[in-house]
């Protein structure tokens, strides 16, 4: 016989042990796409239920979409109010009569076909369908209602396509494919597959030569960035040709293998270096029960790696606010270390053993934001209720003492705080979809300090090259009219910043290192896609180094003028360790696993 | 403990975003342009609807209906009528709890359609199966015993000992009164006490 107490604790533990699986990506970016699609869905004049059906019949619902294109088109062609604001040049002319067939789903129309039962007068005009590149996770998908003749075709070309059961893929980071969200239709074009969102095996229709998909990508030209646009088409039809020659100024790009055939099972997410033959990664790594953090440390530049101990802790990208974990790794000598975001592990014994530190009067627990160490001391950002603080500890000691300066979190639905030291000098800037505050240590001391690009309308990205040398690459008017990125440079510590005259060959920045006063590169994305870009003459001129090939770029930097690191993550597959020992110039591929 | 610091800190930082400039965009979602009141509005409703939130209730979900797909839809459907009643949400900073009815409510949607349309549904084979990492005497018997509740003990049962309500906070969230929800707690314990006894002791024979 329990006692009541072990009973109630055996049921929350059993209730835990059934409900231990989070939510799905693809229901979480559904959940997200509910404003885009139900903000078009007003703005075509009507409020639209959106039906989540798991087991929907497709065909039926291609049915249902032919006949309420065959309804409006009946009416004398009047389209919705307020309906699609972008037709395509390509759209077919309503009424044409080649049948609907898969492989021709953005070149003809459907056939009206008015006779369906399932047409429910009162709900069809007006209700539109709703296409969503999915490219992106933590900030909206770009989205798009399709007009009614191309949701006829494409409830065509569904309808066409043959019926199987199965559980399709789900995409992981970069393109992840195309949803379709309609008054009838709920479903997701992926790797030639289209199936009503889930995990769990479902009826779905196959299309082998991702004829939807293909359409789609089509359709969405008009719709999407030319980088968005280049992302899905690469990962759909292909990589684009390479750039013709001449295309950027010497140095070139480097050839980076497409498929550097990472040992399997280990995925690199953060990487340190203390000297140009010493560094750690920090990596996702196979244990028994699943993923696992994993460390290997490498004595020689990275020729050849030696798995080390790690933290016991869930391992994922970059700092995380919504789970226990870490994402990243950062070591100040060949002794001291630190696994952070949002958790905090230290090691003071070159990484043979760890432990979890928690950073006193924190009122809600040790939440590490960003870690960064030079000159003896670690600085790490923690969050303290809705603010940002700074808690400092010299490298050998765990002993972390709170600055009393607070940079209060943006109100935008993304905080992202960076973290710059140079010697006795650093920067702490956040991002919240804009530039929202910054902090500065001057003297051993942190102060609020006033970041540039404040009225840039977008982010902006520090680094540093000396205590005095400071740059940042702004997205200017990201959230407004973008510019693309401009480069600012400081050479009094941040208190002053010049706009270099060229801008930097990307549109959207996602990272930025600086290996001396004129050497700079970015990383982030073009019309093509991710690129490294580099600035060897301070910012007069910019080249295009490297197209890593991946979706996200992390820790990008320098360990000497000439060394540098920087990762990166494809869309799906393990994510690579690139570094480049010319000082930016070439960038290739390094293998990060033990042998 | 840790994740009573993770969600102490996603308060904080919800209630943050919703005071100020963006709580008028909370309160006003009805009738807007996306193109132009853009950004405000859609990280307004992804703010709310974090990722912790949507964990919460897709957790739920599964407790409350058995499989994946149907949690999933549950937790759509749920979603879906946020969206359509933000308006109706007088105090974004309780958000969490009103969400937590519209979930609650529906699952039970889910619940009755299921019985109207008697279809066997299979428990999610990774769901039912025994856990290797408990080990636990009683704990297959418990999680079966569990299932086998009617649904509005289970409903007690997982607000009260999975998402660790208050007698209080359970009345509020499922619209009856304390009193009742304190007669399904005691009824439903016994059902599992007894379960789990007669598992215990059917184990304990050599």
């Amino acid at each position: 016989m329990k006692s009541d107490e072990s009973l109630e604790l055996e049921v929350g533990a059993s209730l835990r042990a059934s409900a231990a699986a989070p939510a799905p990506d693809d229901l979480v970016a559904r959940i997200g796409r509910i404003p885009a699609a139900q903000a078009a869905a007003a703005g075509a004049g009507r409020r639209l239920p959106v039906f989540a059906r798991a087991g929907m019949n497709l065909a039926a619902a291609a049915v249902v979409v032919i006949a309420v294109a065959a309804l409006v088109v009946m009416r004398g062609g009047n389209l919705p109010p307020g309906g699609p604001p972008n037709a395509s040049p390509s759209t077919p002319t309503p009424g044409a009569s080649a049948p609907p067939s898969a492989s021709s789903a953005c070149g003809s129309a459907a056939s009206p076909n008015p006779a369906s039962p399932n047409a429910t007068p009162e709900a069809a005009p007006g209700a539109p369908v709703v296409v969503t590149l999915g490219i992106y996770s933590g900030r909206p998908d770009p989205a798009w209602t399709l007009t009614v003749e191309q949701a006829a075709a494409l409830g065509a070309a569904l309808a066409a396509l043959p019926d199987t059961t199965g559980t399709p893929p789900v995409g992981g980071l970069g393109y992840h494919g195309f949803a379709i969200t309609g008054p009838d239709i709920n479903a997701v074009a992926y790797l030639g597959m289209v199936a009503p969102p889930g995990d769990a095996p479902r009826p779905m229709k196959t299309d082998p030569g991702r004829s939807i998909e293909r359409c789609l990508l089509q359709l969405s030209r008009s719709h999407v960035t030319p980088g968005e646009y280049a992302i899905a088409e690469a990962a759909i039809v292909g990589p684009p040709p390479a750039p013709g020659p001449g295309a950027s100024a010497s140095p070139g790009p480097s050839a980076t293998p497409a498929a550097p055939t990472p040992f399997l099972g280990f995925s690199p997410v953060s990487v340190t270096f203390v000297a140009p033959d010493d560094g750690w990664v920090l990596g996702k790594g196979t244990c028994p029960g699943g993923p696992c953090a994993e460390i290997e440390r490498t004595a020689d530049g990275g020729r050849t790696w030696v798995a080390g101990a790690a933290p016991d802790a869930q391992i994922f990208p970059g700092p995380r606010q919504d789970a226990p974990g870490i994402g990243s790794l950062r070591f100040a000598d060949a002794r001291d270390g630190w696994a952070f975001g949002p958790d905090l592990w230290s090691t003071h014994d070159g990484g043979v053993t760890w432990a979890r530190l928690a950073i006193p009067g924190l009122a809600s627990g040790t939440f590490v934001a960003a870690l960064e160490t030079a000159g003896g001391t670690v600085h790490a950002v923690v969050l303290d209720g809705g603010d940002y603080r700074i808690a400092s500890s010299p490298v050998g000691a765990d002993d972390f003492r709170l600055s009393p300066v607070r940079v209060p979190v943006g109100a935008g639905p993304v905080p992202a705080v960076q973290l710059v030291l140079s010697g006795a000098a650093g920067w702490l800037l956040e991002n919240d979809r804009t530039v929202v505050a910054g902090a500065r240590l001057v003297d051993g001391s942190w102060s609020a300090w006033q970041p540039p690009c404040l009225d840039a309308v977008g982010p902006a990205y520090l680094a540093a090259s000396g205590p005095t040398e400071l740059v940042a690459a702004c997205d200017v008017g990201l959230w407004s009219t973008p510019t693309g990125a401009h480069l600012y440079v400081s050479h009094d510590g941040g208190s002053t910043f010049l706009e270099s005259p060229a801008s930097v060959p990307v549109t959207m920045t996602s990272q930025l290192a600086a290996a001396a006063p004129s050497v700079i590169v970015v990383g982030g994305t073009d019309a093509t896609g991710p690129v490294l870009a580099a600035t060897f003459d301070g910012g007069q001129s910019w080249a295009v180094v490297a197209r890593p090939g991946a979706v996200d770029l992390r820790d990008l930097g320098f360990t000497t003028p000439t060394q540098g690191v920087v990762i990166g993550a494809p869309g799906d597959g393990p994510a690579t360790l690139l570094m480049t020992r010319d000082g930016g110039r070439t960038w290739s591929a390094v293998r990060t696993t033990p042998g | 403990m840790l994740w009573t610091a993770v969600e102490r800190f996603a308060g904080a930082r919800r209630l943050v975003s919703v005071t100020g400039v963006e709580r008028a965009a909370v309160v006003d979602v009805q009738g807007q342009d996306l193109e132009r009141a853009g950004g405000a509005r859609v990280g307004t409703f992804a703010e709310l609807m974090d990722r912790r939130v949507i964990d919460a209730a897709y957790r739920y979900a599964t407790l409350m209906l058995g499989n994946r797909a149907d949690a999933e839809d549950a937790t759509h459907d749920a979603a879906l009528t946020a969206w359509r009643h933000l308006g109706e949400l007088r105090d974004p900073s309780k958000f969490e709890a009103w969400f937590g009815r519209i979930v609650v409510n529906a699952c039970r949607d889910r619940l009755r359609a299921r019985r109207r349309m008697p279809v066997r549904i299979a428990l999610d084979p990774e769901l039912s199966s025994p856990d290797p990492n408990t080990g636990f005497a009683g704990r297959d018997a418990l999680a079966d015993a569990i299932r086998s509740l009617s649904a509005d003990h289970r409903e007690a049962v997982v607000l009260r000992f999975y998402a660790d309500l208050t007698v209080d906070q359970i009345a509020a969230r499922t619209g009856v009164g304390a009193g009742t929800v304190k007669s399904r707690l005691h009824y439903a314990l016994r059902h599992l006490r007894a379960a789990v006894d007669a598992e215990t002791e059917g184990r304990s024979r050599p």
